[in-house]
């Protein structure tokens, strides 16, 4: 997806370097070996760069999006006061745990500057692309990463719109541009897991964890810490949400995990005592994709892409004059 | 609530749900189907241009049957010259071709790949370079003359009618004689694969087709010997 190519493109020389670092020239070559060396460096310090790429940024513009670009790591802006109040406050909150899974086995074909480059590059696009739609990046676990969406100035339904539509779209990256990338070179892809739950107004308990310079604000909740075991039910890039979800946002893009995994795997959480079952569903974000608005899909090859909000008129007309005189209108009274 | 949405059907509209995701299937209660929802245009460079919002009728007797074809985003100005009405119907091609088209199974996706699709590109193509990409039918009967002077590959009216004429009143030349047409080749290797065509036209569409011909050919109806003035530069199929 070209939105991403700019990602691609960073793993993609990474890989390049590398190959070049064990060329026969290049091993009893000091200088060259420490120039390759240092320009990996570089490759996975642009990795670091704080701001979506721009290509991410137009797409925040093309879907009419306020993006939550200038934020810190485990600070939601809606609860910082907490940090300093050190009080409580309850308000519903969507989790997202993503998990970037297979990168063990890179090491098997990379030095760990260029799986570092890999994962990381992987990692940041995922982080930028929650940016984007608004999401708050609370925590980062290795290959993981929790990210909030929703606060005070967002609905709830459009912050779970937001909150799915960034989960498909960076998984839709991981299934077509990465994997289609690693099985070129005939190396096992690596891969997303993501878990998404909603905690209502009264489920989701805001506070300072920690003390002083070692805290977050952050939230305890059940819904919170069943993303992450939801993510570890989905399939390779793939989405599991919980039935807040679902009742959130009803559609028919959902069906139970058990039908997948079988009757055990129904249920994420269950408390007998208070007769409380809490099913785990698969998001089939393949379908809430391609009927997105914002999505369209070129019935050719199934391909999809971003809607620009205008079509450049520049563009040269002989790719679409070869389908367009297949048509031989008329205008008459009859059927045609 | 009675539909008619057999296995057949089914499988066909999910392949143009495979296709074209936000084309929806709508079983009406009256039986009758309709697809609703947006077609994406892009162009063999994989370019995208633009979105229509669309509404297709299934024939009731599908897979027989012309499906029609009605825009709904409104991006086409209804003008005819644009090929559309005024409630966004649109003339994807002429009756003839489609009736002969629909002669045999007419699945929905071949209906939106052969002409729903070419005929929106088009309108794309149109909205930027302010011509159609390729051959029009004219309005009217003028479209039907030149249908038929496609299919008789000829542009002699008097010869159409005499064909059209024949095959209603079954006086058609036998196999092995030689064509009407002055090719020097047998009828069964000339003009017999066209009257075949005509097989799947409505008689009623034949008869009056035929009148219109005759009048055009009648030289002292004023208007039509103007019309026909105007025919003699078609040429059909170019």
């Amino acid at each position: 997806m070209e939105i991403y190519k700019s990602y691609l493109d960073n793993i993609r020389a990474a890989l390049a370097n590398e190959i070049q670092l064990s060329a026969p020239e290049v091993m009893f070559n000091e200088d060259r070996k420490r120039s390759l060396l240092e320009e990996q460096k570089q490759l996975l310090k642009k990795t670091k760069n704080a701001q979506p790429l721009p290509s991410l940024q137009d797409l925040s513009s093309d879907w009419g999006l306020r993006p939550a670009l200038n934020q810190k790591l485990g600070l939601h802006p809606d609860f910082q006061h907490l940090k300093y109040e050190n009080g409580v406050e309850y308000h519903y909150i969507h989790s997202m745990f993503i998990d970037i899974k297979g990168s063990t086995n890179l090491f098997k074909y990379y030095s760990p500057l260029v799986v570092a480059i890999v994962t990381n590059t992987i990692q940041i696009a995922a982080i930028h692309t929650c940016m984007v739609f608004g999401g708050y990046i609370q925590r980062l676990h290795g290959d993981g990463t929790l990210v909030y969406f929703g606060g005070k100035q967002q609905t709830r339904s459009d912050s779970v719109q937001r909150c799915l539509s960034a989960a498909s779209l960076f998984t839709h990256f991981m299934k077509t541009d990465i994997k289609s990338f690693f099985e070129s070179r005939g190396i096992k892809p690596i891969y997303t897991r993501i878990g998404i739950d909603y905690g209502n107004d009264d489920d989701v308990l805001w506070m300072l964890a920690g003390a002083g310079e070692a805290s977050e604000v952050t939230t305890c909740s059940l819904h919170t810490s069943l993303a992450p075991k939801m993510q570890a039910n989905a399939k390779g890039n793939g989405i599991v949400v919980g039935d807040n979800v679902v009742g959130l946002f009803p559609s028919e893009f959902y069906s139970p995990v058990a039908a997948r995994l079988g009757e055990e795997h129904r249920y994420i959480f269950r408390n007998q005592a208070k007769n409380f079952n809490y099913t785990q569903y698969d998001f089939d974000w393949e379908t809430y994709l391609v009927q997105n608005e914002h999505i369209a899909t070129n019935h050719f090859n199934g391909t999809i892409h971003i809607k620009p909000r205008q079509v450049k008129v520049v563009q040269p007309t002989t790719g679409l004059a070869s389908i367009a005189a297949v048509s031989n209108p008329y205008y008459g009274n009859q059927v045609g | 609530m009675a539909t008619r949405l057999d296995k057949e059907a089914t499988q066909d509209f999910a392949e143009v749900r495979r296709h074209f995701p936000k084309l929806l299937t709508i079983a009406l209660e009256s039986g009758n189907v309709l697809f609703e929802g947006d077609i994406d245009i892009f162009d063999q460079q994989g370019v995208y241009w633009n979105t229509y919002n669309i509404r297709i009728t299934v024939p009731t007797q599908y897979p027989r049957g012309v499906p029609e074809l009605h825009e709904v985003s409104q991006l086409i100005e209804r003008v005819i010259d644009r090929h559309i009405d005024k409630d966004g119907w649109c003339c994807v091609g002429v009756s003839h071709e489609l009736f002969i088209r629909a002669h045999r199974d007419f699945r929905i996706i071949d209906f939106l790949s052969e002409y729903a699709y070419p005929y929106l590109a088009n309108q794309s193509y149109f909205m930027v370079e302010g011509h159609f990409a390729g051959f029009e039918y004219k309005h009217g009967f003028g479209g039907v003359i030149q249908f038929y002077q496609k299919l008789f590959k000829t542009q002699d009216f008097e010869l159409i009618s005499k064909f059209i004429d024949s095959f209603l009143h079954t006086r058609l030349p036998r196999y092995r004689d030689m064509c009407w047409c002055g090719s020097g080749r047998k009828y069964r290797k000339c003009h017999l694969l066209v009257i075949n065509e005509l097989k799947k036209i409505s008689k009623t569409q034949l008869k009056s087709d035929l009148s219109n011909f005759q009048l055009i050919q009648t030289p002292q109806v004023p208007f039509f010997k103007q019309f026909r003035r105007g025919m003699t530069s078609i040429v059909a199929g170019s």
